[in-house]
């Protein structure tokens, strides 16, 4: 088998910091992320919402409807697929991500607490539907089910959701208040499922995904009316595009330049136009700050760079 | 350096009557010059292969290895915590449960000086009101002062009308922890009479482990598996020559001896006496108008000899250290009456009138008891899945009395930060965040043991020049109102 590896800058998400990935891409993964089933045979317990394959582009089914777009980069998440050892190394590539939970989690834990008047401190969420999308390892599902919310990983990675899956069954207390499903959002309403969550949760996703209004729009479709939608990303600015092309050149200085991902980045006010037209309200945006050698977040008041925001459902007359 | 003197595990004193007279009775370390570090050549015994295997028999959120004073504390601390109510929690202890049915009428000489920051976490826990129904004495003044010279320093908190600390004795600590740990089923488990045979824990990347928990095997056979492994397992801690974790001890070649005394007449009794003898320091706590408790640090031999005298003798010896005139320098004297003069032309009334301690007419049968001191301390206080705590981690001379309060510490602390984890869903055993107990702790506990280990130096000696540094230096530090408030901060936190 040839096996070529390949190291690409990652510029973006994760914590809005360049970093290299290292994409080791081989058949095998390229071929089961065409579609081909995983042939070892392994017994995981990860569910598939959905035929493994994804139509490349809008396609007409047999009844004739129109289908969605995918939201599905098939690049974007090759480079997931690769990072599957690596999302529970809380010093490893990813830390971001596990120190980015310092921040968002007492934000949603906070917002949630608020909103649905709760008092208890152990355990607050219980009894709260998430879905968490794009939950890559499970690093955001997994403190969340931890607060007692009863929380459903969605990832388009299916390396991403066996790596969560394994995780995830070490621990007793997790069993029954987290599940890991590999999918999309599309799938999801294309299951019928529509009305259904307390929250929905998209952290570091948006800027990976293609038709982002449609990514939107389906996922305002799965959050029950008055409910909340949480999303964390990047900023599309001439501050992040500098950022991207220096540290590519800088760090790596190979071919796959940051502008490539810059291109994804998403505005705040495209994210809200994105919502109100689904007829969900941003409540609350908030700028981030990540320092990469304290490998610590802050808040801070600028959405230059990272932001977080949260909007809810207009809820029902 | 206020509360002083705090001692300590029943098993760890000799009492004057288990012995047979002329051997050797004590365990003291021969030692070196005093304060000579010594890496302790304790090493971790090999685990029971066999047992490993084992499947755990539960599972629980927190495992307190070890059910002494600070480790019952961190029990009830963990269990009254809103934020981890429905986590599964034990302690355990080897030993039985020690819990006073009814408060002797004799006092027990082993005694704790608790500071006012230990008094707010035991009553944050729930203790302190059985403790105090039991037996406290509260104390409003302290006073330490030289025997080779006329200088003195007195701490008191808001013109006496504040305690300072409170005397209680270990029984009676360890009593109300237990009481109150009676009310608490359902919240956390308790087992006694239940000894660690081994530990085994987890190395930092959990995936891909054979367990990701920190593992207890129990000598009956039980296995436990936990997130997060106290170890409040004492001096002698399994879990920390488990973990492999160092840990420097000196030894100084002194001990300690207590007694519970008879006082003369009755007095309102409410100061606290420490003298700083040549051979070390003596103190006098108050117990009640007509007791009060001796810590005595002296040379090994001394100890023998004070612990084989008849009562009356003792008795005697005990008055004359506090009352005796030592050698003295004239240059010291004048000095010293020197540095007074100025002090009270700069600050009158910053200096406080000299009292005498009471006289003491009577020691209790067998309340004469002697342990060897020490001081070791841990490099390290945490790894992945585990933390240890009080004597574990840290062990001092008792001159200070912090050996329990900086046990009661680190409780306080260790709380708050499995507390805060918790409540943002993170992995209470993650050693990322067990560390912060770590550095906050150390930046406690060290400076604490370097002013112990300094002091120690400086008064274990007749030395003109260390007595003149020592004179002078409590001279102007009792004259100084706000370095004296920091001193008692800096010794009850
Ligand atoms: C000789 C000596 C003198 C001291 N003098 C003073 C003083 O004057 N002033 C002062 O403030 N402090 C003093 N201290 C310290 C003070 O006694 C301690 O800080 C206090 O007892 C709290 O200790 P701890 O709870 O951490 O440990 P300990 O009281 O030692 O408790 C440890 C517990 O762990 C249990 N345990 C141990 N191993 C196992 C096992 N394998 N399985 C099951 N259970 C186990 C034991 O049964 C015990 O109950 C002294 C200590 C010593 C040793
Ligand atoms: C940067 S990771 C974030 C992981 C996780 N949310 C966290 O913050 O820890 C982005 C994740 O989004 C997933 N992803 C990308 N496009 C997606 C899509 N269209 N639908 C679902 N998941 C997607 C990737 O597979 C990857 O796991």
């Amino acid at each position: 088998m040839i096996s070529l590896s390949l190291t690409k800058m990652h510029a973006c998400k994760l914590c809005g910091r360049m970093f290299r990935v290292v994409l080791r891409s081989n058949r095998a993964l390229l071929s089961r992320f065409n579609g081909v089933l995983d042939s070892t045979g392994r017994n995981t317990s990860v569910r598939s919402c959905s035929s493994t394959a994804y139509p490349s582009s809008d396609s007409v089914n047999e009844s004739g409807t129109k289908q969605k777009k995918t939201s599905i980069n098939p690049e974007e998440v090759k480079k997931f697929n690769a990072l599957a050892s690596k999302w529970w190394d809380t010093k490893g590539e990813l830390k971001g991500l596990h120190s980015m939970n310092r921040l968002r989690v007492p934000m949603i834990r906070d917002t949630l607490v608020k909103h649905h008047s709760i008092s208890k401190k152990s355990r607050p969420l219980e009894g709260l539907r998430i879905l968490d999308v794009g939950c890559g390892g499970g690093i955001l599902s997994v403190p969340l089910a931890k607060l007692g919310a009863q929380v459903t990983g969605l990832d388009a990675s299916e390396e991403a959701v066996k790596a969560a899956t394994a995780h995830m069954a070490r621990d007793p207390s997790l069993k029954d208040t987290l599940t890991f499903t590999h999918g999309t959002v599309e799938d999801l309403v294309a299951s019928e499922v529509r009305d259904y969550y307390d929250a929905l949760v998209a952290s570091e996703v948006i800027e990976h995904v293609d038709a982002l209004d449609d990514f939107v729009g389906s996922s305002c479709d799965l959050v029950k009316p008055g409910g909340s939608l949480f999303f964390t990303t990047i900023n599309r600015t001439t501050q992040s595009y500098y950022l991207a092309v220096i540290a590519a050149e800088y760090i790596v200085g190979v071919v796959p330049r940051g502008t490539h991902n810059w291109n994804k980045f998403v505005k705040p006010e495209e994210l809200k136009d994105e919502l109100k037209a689904n007829n969900c309200h941003p409540r609350l945006i908030h700028g981030m700050f990540y320092n990469p050698f304290l490998n610590r977040w802050n808040w801070t008041g600028s959405t230059e760079m990272n932001y977080a925001l949260h909007a809810i459902k207009e809820p029902e007359l | 350096m206020s509360a002083l003197f705090c001692r300590t595990t029943v098993r760890a004193f000799i009492r004057s009557t288990d012995v047979v007279p002329g051997t050797r009775r004590l365990a003291v370390r021969p030692l070196s010059s005093v304060g000579e570090p010594q890496q302790s050549t304790e090493s971790a015994p090999p685990p029971p292969e066999d047992t490993w295997e084992d499947v755990p028999q539960d599972f629980y959120d927190i495992i307190v290895s070890g059910g002494g004073m600070v480790g019952a504390a961190m029990a009830l601390a963990l269990g009254s915590d809103p934020v981890l109510l429905g986590r599964r929690i034990l302690m355990l202890d080897g030993g039985p449960r020690r819990v006073l049915t009814q408060v002797p009428d004799r006092f027990s000489s082993r005694v704790c000086s608790l500071t006012p920051g230990t008094v707010q976490l035991l009553q944050d826990i729930g203790a302190w009101d059985h403790i105090k129904n039991m037996r406290v004495r509260p104390y409003k003044r302290m006073q330490v002062w030289d025997a080779c010279s006329d200088a003195m320093i007195t701490f008191d908190r808001d013109e006496l009308n504040e305690d300072i600390a409170h005397i209680v004795e270990n029984d009676v600590i360890l009593s109300g922890l237990m009481q109150q740990l009676d009310g608490m089923q359902g919240l956390v488990d308790v087992m006694f009479d239940t000894k660690v045979k081994g530990y085994k824990l987890p190395s930092k990347v959990a995936d891909g482990e054979d367990s990701p928990w920190a593992r207890v095997i129990l000598e009956d056979g039980r296995v436990l598996d936990t997130r997060l492994l106290i170890g409040a397992d004492g001096p002698k801690s399994l879990l920390r020559q488990t973990a492999n974790i160092r840990q420097l001890s000196w030894s100084y070649s002194q001990a300690g001896v207590v007694a519970t005394l008879k006082l003369s007449e009755p007095t309102v009794n409410n100061v606290a006496w420490q003298r700083f003898l040549p051979t070390g320091p003596i103190a006098m706590l108050p117990l009640s108008e007509t007791h009060s408790n001796l810590v005595w640090s002296t040379t090994s031999e001394d100890a023998e000899t004070l612990l084989q005298m008849q009562p009356e003798e003792f008795v005697e010896a005990v008055n004359s250290a506090f009352w005796q005139d030592y050698k003295r320098e004239a240059a010291v004297d004048s000095a010293v009456q020197t540095v007074q003069s100025i002090l009270s032309t700069i600050s009158p009334g910053g200096t406080s009138a000299r009292q005498l301690p009471p006289s003491v007419s009577d020691v209790d049968a067998d309340s004469r008891a002697m342990f060897p001191l020490g001081l070791g301390h841990a490099t390290q206080y945490v790894k992945h899945r585990m933390a240890i705590i009080g004597d574990a981690a840290h062990r001092v001379h008792p001159m200070a009395g912090q050996g329990v309060n900086l046990g009661f510490g680190d409780v306080s602390c260790l709380k708050q930060v499995v507390s805060d984890a918790e409540a943002t869903g993170e992995d209470i055993g993650s050693v990322d965040r067990l560390l912060e107990f770590e550095t906050k702790r150390q930046q406690a506990v060290i400076p604490m043991m370097a002013a112990i280990e300094g002091l120690h130096r400086l008064y274990s000696s007749d030395n003109p020049a260390l007595v003149l540094l020592r004179s002078v230096g409590l001279q102007f530090t009792n004259a100084i109102k706000p370095l004296k408030n920091e001193i008692m901060g800096f010794a009850s936190k």
